[in-house]
């Protein structure tokens, strides 16, 4: 399934500064926490209220992708991919809902 | 609203799919699945099985005339799937002016101190 949402950008930092950017997620939210182990759970909150999280990937300095739901939104996948560019880096992030299949093998409903 | 969402999500993601639920939009009379295989690529039962996914996905409707069934395109569902993306469209903007600001500001806090 295609993208539905899709943000580029450069950061004026290299992808390590980046990726610490990324994982501190007051930029997504107000509060959070984003784990480092595919397969742990965390939340972001935000005007919409609490996303509940799985992490899916983790690739250090490259590649975080996450699911999230809130209690009356359909879960969602999240991909955010670092690119170094020079001394700057491309940040490109995703978000796809999921199916209605992947939703029942979720847990999220 | 989750459910009519990932549906219309996933109707509209196969690009056949897309072309009918279009067509069927520009026709205020509605198509019956032999007038939309006249000129497309695929056999007419391969469009009816697009006609019955977009159904399920409250994109279109049907209604039966004499020996054909005429679909037409309903927009309530896709006008939901359309709120949805705006909401996360606007979501996103902010998140990515807060990692910007956050980069910014470290950076030029790291410039000061040097």
């Amino acid at each position: 399934m295609t993208d539905i949402i899709h943000r580029e950008l450069e950061l004026s930092c290299s992808p390590s500064e980046a990726w610490e950017h990324v994982l501190n997620p007051t930029w997504l939210g107000d509060d959070g926490e984003l784990p480092m182990t595919p397969g742990a759970e965390g939340w972001v909150r935000d005007e919409d209220g609490v996303h509940y999280l799985i992490v899916e990937e983790v690739d250090e300095n490259e590649r975080y992708v996450y699911r999230w739901a809130t209690f009356d939104d359909a879960p969602s996948r999240v991909e955010i991919e670092l690119l170094p560019m020079g001394d700057r880096t491309r940040i490109s992030i995703s978000e796809s809902p999921l199916d209605v299949r992947a939703q029942a093998s979720l847990g999220f409903q | 609203m989750s459910d009519t969402v990932s549906h219309v999500f996933a109707a509209l993601s196969d690009p056949t799919r897309r072309g009918l639920y279009e067509q069927l939009l520009e026709s205020p009379n509605g198509y019956t699945a032999t007038e939309l295989a006249l000129n497309a690529s695929v056999s007419r039962q391969a469009i009816v099985k697009h006609l019955q996914v977009l159904s399920l996905a409250m994109l279109a409707t049907s209604h039966r005339e004499g020996r054909e069934v005429r679909f037409f395109a309903t927009s309530k569902a896709a006008a939901t799937a359309s709120t949805w993306l705006a909401d996360r469209a606007v979501a996103w903007d902010r998140r990515v002016a807060a990692l910007e600001r956050g980069v910014r500001l470290s950076t030029s806090r790291r410039g000061a101190r040097r």
